[in-house]
């Protein structure tokens, strides 16, 4: 990746568009994680590949690409969420029908929901974008200890609500025989 | 927390990615993104190196030359005196040196303590900051404390807002967006730098918001030297994006207090190794090195085949910072640094120049041990692990009370040995095969296993992986020779079987000691499987496919083993839970045996 960087840097937009099919999973996983609408993402992935494309001259350490890709990503991310004036983070605002669902369901998006975007955020950067615990703090503002937290947290919460649904999948299907 | 909790297991991944429904993108959004290329300009942006810049190069360039010269002719001098005293231009100097050093005795060596006496002349003690008090149109900042330590300027402060908004509140500025500046901070009328993203302001029980900033001072200021700032607040930005007027504006004083802070240029060295500057203040710690060759990371072939081309980094630079107590001090503490950058390749002097940064002494320590390793302890284990078995390099002590730097030892205490950089380029870090075979790190960075081999054997031997589930033979991946080679990915002609793809490669380099023939299987059944390469239930043999010999009864238990090997960890206990002590390899000299051993504690 680092040699794509580099060529991108001196200039070659094939390297630059290959570095970002290369990254397009990664970023599509971090937008999906603070914006949710398909229709928002796009519009956030493509705001970060237009900044990248004319910032990246300035990105002095190559093996650093993806981190600083990232970062851009969730500034356009939250440039977007405040566009959309009014808009209060999931966090804040209980989704309707939560509470009673909480109740009835043990739906691990359910769970997942509820974590919060920055929970979420750190899961999906840490284990779906490979990006270290320093990279993440480095890049959320935040200290190292509360992203091990919130990870731990995170996939203490995951893991609960993902057992008990397949202990329940298979208490239900003792019950069918 | 578990330690568990910081493993990326491929299960917990491919869970998660489901439940988050981000497995793959739709196909809208791959459109999208097509689009936004599609869009850009043919050629990107290059930043052209300024042409002062180019100047100071060449000018530098020139020095070094002179430099150069300067020393391979004062080394003619000391060899054969008359005859550089009889060269015509400079002769007539080292007549006139040659005459000088008759008058005069020799000057006395480098005078460190004389050095260090100056730095320890007594400061005066800087009185405690006064809270200053800016009234704004929007709302009172009160400035509690503020301190330099010559690099940094550091305000703690308290903001009342005249109508209350819900936090979080931040000086958050969109940086491609000047309209949006929420703060600025000048120091004697320049402006500072302000070190981090965006500062947030949290809420305190009594309605108040408190706030930390650090700026770095456009340049380093002197012991009691007082600083004339300047803070211009006109607004915040609310987690909705809205700007909240602040109308904040005022000045005031801040007197420089260096007296916790050392800052030196160096030409201290242990091993090779030579501390070119030290600045250890209460923000952070900042040391840069030159280090020379000490061998690379790919010569371990413990790397998968596919980061063998990436894996240039070399070895021996590692630095790790620590107190007297063995308080491992974070590195690259944000927000005063990203990352250690450890270049790939020297720099023009023949040796990698790394700058490190690490979080600053805790209150009341006052040395810091600066320790050099053979491998990153992170190599070795994420978890911060580094066994004895990781070779020192170099080790220093920045000691703030008696503001020295010097060479130290005080990891002979634990247990670890120093590689001699006079032969560590040489050492051959290979672990011992396994009937000819070497088993690297199985690769996952795909969705399925890539399992390599490395061997010596440059001939086309058939062989054949046997995948094992809970004993059972789940699938055999067979090699092929290249002519029977029957599809083609990423560039390379491939065997594509019904389960997997095998190529052969060959490899022959400086740093992998020599040539090396790599055998590749991507087994692209394993991608949904529920077996992974390091679960109980999983075994995998490699087997010649004409005889039916079992070269390798279990090849990830092999990796282990020559894995412990080379590192000194102890996978192969971990993973197959039994105690088998890690075989370290033995370097034959380490520079505490060899006779010029580097120096006991200065």
């Amino acid at each position: 990746m680092e040699r794509l960087v580099r060529k991108a840097q001196r200039g070659d937009k094939a390297a630059f568009v290959a570095l970002i099919e290369q990254n397009q999973l990664a970023l599509y996983r971090a937008a999906k994680a603070i914006l949710h609408r398909e229709e928002d993402v796009e519009d956030a992935v493509q705001e970060t590949v237009c900044k990248a494309f004319f910032k990246l001259s300035d990105l002095r350490q190559p093996k650093y690409f993806k981190t600083w890709l990232t970062r851009i990503l969730i500034n356009c991310c939250y440039d977007l969420l405040r566009q959309q004036k009014g808009l209060v983070p999931l966090e804040i605002l209980p989704e309707d029908g939560a509470e009673e669902e909480r109740e009835t369901s043990l739906d691990v998006q359910l769970v997942l929901d509820e974590l919060g975007e920055n929970d979420r955020l750190v899961l999906t950067l840490f284990y779906l974008n490979d990006i270290s615990v320093k990279d993440i703090a480095g890049m959320l503002s935040i200290s190292e200890g509360a992203v091990k937290q919130r990870l731990s947290h995170g996939r203490k919460k995951f893991r609960e609500a993902y057992e008990e649904r397949e202990q329940g999948k298979v208490v239900a299907r003792h019950a069918k025989k | 927390m578990q330690r568990n909790d910081l493993k990326r297991d491929k299960r917990f991944r491919k869970h998660l990615a489901r439940e988050l429904q981000v497995e793959q993108p739709p196909e809208s959004y791959l459109k999208a993104v097509r689009a936004a290329l599609d869009d850009l300009p043919d050629e990107l942006p290059v930043k052209r190196r300024p042409f002062y810049q180019s100047a100071l190069r060449a000018c530098a360039a020139f020095a070094a030359f002179l430099l150069v010269a300067a020393v391979g002719v004062y080394g003619a001098y000391l060899a054969n005196p008359v005859f550089v005293e009889s060269l015509p231009g400079v002769g007539q100097i080292f007549q006139e040196l040659h005459r000088e050093d008759q008058e005069q005795p020799s000057p006395a060596p480098w005078d460190q303590e004389s050095h260090v006496n100056q730095e320890q002349e007594v400061l005066e003690e800087i009185p405690p900051f006064e809270p200053q008090t800016l009234v704004g149109g929007g709302g009172t900042l009160i400035v509690q404390d503020a301190w330099c330590d010559r690099l940094y300027l550091h305000m703690e402060a308290e903001l009342y807002l005249e109508d209350q908004e819900n936090p979080p509140l931040s000086t958050y500025a969109d940086p491609y967006d000047p309209s949006t500046d929420t703060l600025a901070v000048y120091v004697d009328g320049q402006q500072a730098e302000s070190l981090g993203e965006s500062a947030l302001f949290a809420q305190k029980e009594n309605g108040l918001y408190s706030v930390s900033w650090i700026f770095q001072l456009p340049e380093e200021r002197r012991h009691g030297e007082t600083l004339d700032v300047t803070l211009e607040m006109p607004c915040l930005t609310n987690y909705s994006g809205a700007n909240l007027t602040t109308d904040i504006y005022g000045g005031f004083p801040v007197t420089v207090d260096t007296s916790r802070s050392l800052i030196q240029d160096l030409e201290t060295e242990d091993n090779g190794i030579t501390l070119k500057r030290v600045e250890a203040t209460p923000s952070c710690i900042t040391i840069q090195a030159a280090v020379p060759e000490f061998g690379s990371l790919a010569s371990t072939m413990m790397l998968p085949y596919s980061q063998l081309d990436q894996a240039t980094q070399r070895l021996g630079y590692y630095g790790q910072l620590t107190t007297p107590d063995g308080e491992i001090l974070p590195e690259s503490p944000y927000p005063f640094s990203n990352f250690t950058s450890y270049p790939d390749v020297p720099a023009d002097d023949g040796l990698y120049h790394v700058t490190y940064t690490f979080q600053a002494l805790p209150e009341g320590v006052g040395q810091a041990i600066f320790t050099l390793y053979e491998y990153s302890p992170a190599t070795v284990s994420s978890n911060g692990e580094n066994p004895a078995s990781n070779r020192v390099t170099a080790e220093f002590t920045i000691d703030l009370g008696t503001r020295r730097v010097y060479a130290s030892q005080n990891y002979l205490a634990a247990g670890r040995k120093k590689l001699d950089y006079r032969i560590s380029a040489d050492i051959d870090r290979t672990p011992d095969p396994v009937n000819g075979y070497i088993c690297p790190m199985p690769d996952t960075s795909e969705n399925f296993t890539t399992w390599c081999l490395y061997t010596r054997d440059t001939e086309y031997r058939p062989v054949e992986l046997h995948r094992y589930e809970n004993e059972e033979l789940a699938a055999v991946y067979t090699s092929a020779p290249e002519e029977e080679y029957n599809a083609y990915a990423e560039g390379f002609s491939v065997y594509q079987g019904n389960q997997h793809l095998f190529r052969e490669a060959h490899l022959d380099s400086l740093d992998l000691g020599g040539t090396w023939n790599v055998l590749l299987f991507q087994l692209y059944d394993t991608e949904n499987s529920d077996f992974f390469y390091d679960s109980p239930a999983s075994r995998y043999e490699l087997v010649d496919g004409e005889t039916g010999e079992v070269l390798i009864q279990d090849v990830f238990r092999a990796f282990c083993q020559q894995y412990d090997q080379v590192f000194g960890t102890q996978l192969e206990g971990s993973h197959f839970g039994e105690d088998s002590a890690g075989d370290v390899s033995d370097v034959e000299q380490t520079t505490d045996e060899v006779s010029t051993a580097s120096p006991l504690p200065r």
